[in-house]
């Protein structure tokens, strides 16, 4: 099965499915931090403008500061996210999940001046499109992920039923099925919730169910596992 | 359409998400897919340079303005690996020359230029769409996420136009301006009418584009799959299925199963399906049967194509004026722009004064932006410290509460009343307990004392000697059972508090204790002897 995560395995055995974020959303957090940093560099600039030859001076040293320390500051002060990637909902983690330390921080952002070779990026964003797991060449020698933010898990309303414990034992997986099909009930239409309720066995229902009850079946086991 | 063969992994995703899913799928057939759109594509690119050899940006242009076409037997590949089916490159070309054409006009003239454009593509090429129930298909399944559909035509665009250039400025780095084949070919070129920087560049593009095409198509593709399957729940269809399957084998009741099988709304092309299952008598049966057939699977679509997965419901919020008569706000006072007419040297006192105080203002502001980056991590940290203060060092209590008021003497008590033993540990107690809670220093469970005194020493505490001196004395009282002498015992009691307690009134104090002290010890040498 083909899917876009990478796979950890913790020391219990545990897998935890890492949602890796492509060249897509990377190039347009990117683009958000450049406008950030453009203008950062205005503002300074015109204020160092104004203080002749020392002013000059110092441009070029908080220049070189926010150029190299940008992103590095954000990803490892602020859960390995810079604006631009906070804005899409992305951040930076080691491959093995934990978060970004201030060492893989710095490789990674400073090898993005390897990526830019031979001109803006052409490197990073082959090296992105070929990799399994979407690395740039900074992401490779950093041992670096970036991953999607997971959402809060918000509980979606289901409608209210008499809760009933399933007539069989379901997998785990099952049972996130039927909860889903409960709490998906506002988007699917009428028709493809009934559908869906009549693939299951009749076995799960209880004698001479007709096939809008079936569906009132499902939800109170949705109830029920709910723990309603 | 069986789900059961799908080759990608079922569930809702967000709208980024399911374009990075496309380029995994995209990398799992790159190698066809290049090909594929370099056969369909190449021989009229070589052609249009052969005829117009002047013009090779031209050329490119209009290759790419013709993509849509040369897009399509991608798709084609990517929709049959969906479902484990390999794809021949004789298929591909047998597709390009037959099926390829389906409102060609459409999509290289108005469509052309669609933000959405490889996330419609399924909609004409898989689904067979057209008109008016193609638009309405598209506005129900756009309804979602369309940032995201948009968001990789324009970045694959950013991409093609940048790869474009780094292409080309690779190859030109590796060309050495003096060497003599290049001048021999560029006179070949000037002299023929083509510009060498002009054919390489029109080569990079094609290159560009070549390269970038099957990301393109597979990231539009997935997205489409991604939205058909939140809108019809396939991730619960598939395991439902699975469940269905399960139960019905366990009592060998296919009954189920091929009911299962057969209820399949949404088939990638309905009428082909259905028309190739008729049985073949003489031709008058055939054709009324077939029309018949068209008649009912026409019916059928119609059916579908009413149903709720082709319409689209909106719910939208808007902010409406309350009081629409209200006059707007004054801008207010415009600013006097005569700012030009500072003097420069005013100007620079006072960008030197917004300096001034921006760092005092930063300076000011410090802890707070110290802490503003370190929040999370300090936080947890403090009561991580606070928690990891031991009450208990290799047996020993070291709770503050349990101590004695004044340790010194309940110690010297102690040493009188012959209890040894309790006398030094509990000083050693006092100082264990001391250099956690005012001291700072980080013992942790399980130290002995060794390590303790070489954290003391690291911190370079004042008391480090002394302390050194205490550990080893209650070291070979513990553990060696040897008695220190009373003298030393009186010594080491005696200056306690000088390390440990904070002087109030050193004076005072210091006078009184040693003159105590050397009262008792006189007592004590008399008691011992």
């Amino acid at each position: 099965m083909l899917d876009n995560t990478s796979k950890v395995e913790t020391p219990e055995g545990i897998e935890l499915p890492l949602e890796v974020a492509g060249v897509v959303p990377r190039a347009l957090a990117y683009i958000i931090d450049l406008l950030i940093f453009i203008i950062l560099n205005y503002v300074i600039a015109l204020t160092m403008g104004l203080l002749g030859n020392f002013g000059e001076g110092l441009y070029l040293i908080l220049f070189f500061i926010l150029f190299w320390l940008y992103p590095v500051i954000f990803e490892v002060f602020r859960n390995g996210q810079t604006p631009g990637k906070k804005a899409l909902g992305i951040k930076v983690v080691h491959q093995d999940g934990t978060p970004i330390s201030l060492n893989a921080s710095f490789v990674r952002n400073i090898l993005l001046s390897a990526d830019f070779l031979p001109f803006f990026y052409t490197t990073g964003f082959i090296s992105m499109m070929l990799h399994k797991d979407f690395k740039r060449l900074g992401d490779m020698a950093a041992g670096t992920l970036v991953i999607y933010t997971e959402k809060e898990n918000k509980e979606d309303p289901i409608p209210k039923e008499k809760p009933k414990a399933p007539t069989f034992a379901l997998s785990l997986e099952e049972q996130r099925s039927v909860l889903s099909l409960a709490e998906r009930h506002q988007q699917l239409s009428q028709a493809r919730q009934d559908e869906l309720s009549n693939l299951l066995p009749e076995k799960l229902f209880p004698a001479n169910t007709d096939n809008h009850n079936r569906l009132k079946q499902l939800h109170a086991f949705a109830n029920w596992l709910r723990g309603h | 359409m069986d789900l059961s063969k799908i080759s990608i992994k079922l569930r809702p995703r967000n709208g980024y998400a399911a374009i990075d899913l496309g380029t995994r799928m995209a990398q799992r057939n790159l190698k066809l897919m290049l090909i594929s759109f370099i056969i369909v594509s190449l021989p009229l690119y070589l052609v249009l340079l052969f005829i117009f050899p002047e013009r090779p940006l031209l050329i490119t242009f209009f290759i790419w303005w013709l993509k849509p076409l040369w897009e399509r037997p991608l798709l084609l590949i990517l929709s049959r690996d969906v479902f484990h089916q390999a794809t021949h490159l004789k298929e591909v070309l047998k597709f390009s020359l037959t099926n390829n054409y389906k409102q060609w006009f459409q999509s290289i003239t108005w469509r052309r230029f669609s933000p959405t454009r490889s996330f419609d593509a399924p909609v004409v090429q898989l689904e067979n769409l057209s008109g008016k129930v193609r638009r309405e298909r598209l506005s129900a399944l756009h309804s979602r996420s369309p940032t995201a559909i948009s968001g990789i035509t324009f970045v694959l665009h950013l991409v093609e136009a940048l790869m474009t250039f780094g292409v080309m400025l690779f190859i030109l780095q590796f060309i050495p301006n003096d060497i003599e084949w290049i001048l021999f070919l560029e006179q070949v070129f000037t002299n023929t009418g083509l510009d060498l920087f002009y054919l390489i560049l029109s080569l990079c593009w094609y290159l560009a584009m070549v390269l970038v095409a099957p990301f393109y198509v597979a990231g539009g593709f997935s997205s489409y799959l991604n939205q058909r399957s939140i809108r019809e729940a396939w991730d619960l269809e598939l395991v439902f299925r699975q469940l269905a399957n399960k139960h019905t084998k366990k009592k060998f009741d296919y009954k189920n199963l091929v009911a299962a099988l057969l209820v399949c709304i949404f088939t990638f092309s309905v009428p082909q399906g259905i028309s190739s299952e008729q049985p073949a008598n003489n031709e008058t049966t055939k054709v009324d049967a077939y029309a018949k057939e068209k008649a009912i699977s026409r019916q059928a679509i119609q059916q579908i194509q009413s149903g709720p997965e082709y319409k689209r419901v909106e719910q939208t919020w808007e902010f409406r004026k309350i009081n629409p008569d209200k006059p707007k706000e004054e801008d207010g006072e415009k600013k006097n722009k005569s700012n030009s007419n500072f003097d420069k040297g005013l100007a620079k006192t006072l960008s030197w004064i917004f300096i001034i105080l921006l760092v005092i203002f930063l300076l000011y502001k410090l802890p707070a932006i110290i802490e503003y980056f370190d929040s999370g991590a300090k936080a947890k940290n403090k009561n991580l410290k606070d928690i990891n203060k031991p009450e208990q060092l290799f047996g020993l209590d070291l709770k503050q509460e349990n101590m004695p008021d004044d340790i010194v003497q309940e110690a010297q008590a102690l040493w009188q009343a012959k209890q040894h033993r309790e006398a030094l540990g509990l000083l050693y107690r006092a100082s264990l307990s001391k250099l956690i809670h005012d001291f700072d220093c980080e013992f942790e469970d399980g130290f002995t004392e060794l390590e303790c005194q070489t954290i003391v020493t690291r911190m370079q505490l004042p008391l480090k000697d002394y302390f050194a001196e205490l550990t080893s004395i209650w070291r070979l009282l513990a553990y060696g059972h040897q008695l220190p002498t009373s003298a030393i015992f009186l010594q080491i009691s005696s200056q306690w508090p000088e390390h440990f307690e904070p002087k109030s009134d050193p004076n005072a104090e210091d006078d009184s204790s040693i003159k105590n002290t050397q009262q008792a010890a006189s007592q004590m040498e008399t008691n011992n002897e």
